[in-house]
């Protein structure tokens, strides 16, 4: 059984068409974004995580 | 449905893990718990963070850098694609699934987390979206819909694995189409400017 993590595949098709209008033009704000998006900061900025071991210098 | 008592706490995965008996009921999400977290976490492919009520693991998510690329065919602007933050892997306990905690199921509470992980970090460097890959349950892709994520149309990919076949007098391995689809999805983090 395969590890399941991967890049994500290229796009193709009519997602690529969305995600290049998305990048060029965003995402518009809806109320429900906004709010998402708010909530997402407040728990991220409340949780506080203890920092993980330095492991970018452990080989 | 088991409840929590207090309040839900984040660690990053200890050198000394150890999963105990964790299960949130996806085989290849629980083995990768048990079996590459740690080696990717060494490798410096995936950070891991363990959600904990008490001393319980409730739940854990592994991340790692990404990026949404257009194939050449697909780009006749200059947009390319854009760098994102990947849920790799995420796993809530079985028994509590549906469990709310502010509002919001576990899983929904973690995905505001890395949502929140990823806003943080585009503050520094270049980020646009989360992405993951939804398993194969037509509820999960509905599930991560729910939670504004986008379907990545046309990726639905039947994933090739190794198999090994025993016959009466060969053992023979071949490549076979498994019928693990995963469902790359994405979520734009940029919110527009406010007037």
């Amino acid at each position: 059984m395969a590890k399941p993590i991967r890049p994500t595949p290229p796009v193709t098709g009519a997602a690529a068409k969305e995600i290049q209008r998305e990048l060029r033009e965003g995402t518009p704000n809806t109320p429900e974004r906004l709010k998402a998006m708010r909530r997402a900061d407040e728990v991220f900025r409340r949780v506080v995580v203890d920092p993980p071991p330095d492991r970018t210098n452990n080989r | 449905m088991s409840a929590l008592v207090g309040n839900l706490t984040i660690v990053s995965l200890p050198p000394d893990f150890q999963p105990g008996g964790f299960s949130c009921g996806h085989t290849r999400v629980d083995k990768y718990l048990a079996k590459y977290a740690a080696n990717d976490e060494l490798a410096g492919v995936t950070r891991t963070y363990l959600v904990k009520n008490g001393d319980e693991m409730v739940a854990f998510v592994s991340v790692l850098c990404d990026a949404i690329w257009l194939e050449e065919q697909e780009r006749p602007s200059d947009e390319q694609g854009a760098p994102a933050l990947k849920i790799g892997v995420m796993g809530v306990r079985k028994d509590l699934r549906g469990t709310k905690y502010e509002g919001r199921t576990i899983g929904e509470w973690l995905i505001d987390w890395v949502v929140g992980m990823a806003r943080s970090i585009a503050k520094m460097a270049g980020l646009r979206y989360v992405t993951l890959d939804a398993l194969p349950e037509n509820t999960l892709v509905d599930w991560y819909a729910r939670n504004g994520f986008k379907t990545n149309e046309g990726e639905v990919r039947k994933r090739k694995v190794w198999k090994q076949s025993q016959t009466e007098n060969t053992r023979k391995k071949s490549v076979e189409e498994t019928d693990i689809h995963q469902v790359p999805m994405r979520l734009d983090i940029l919110t527009q400017p406010e007037h």
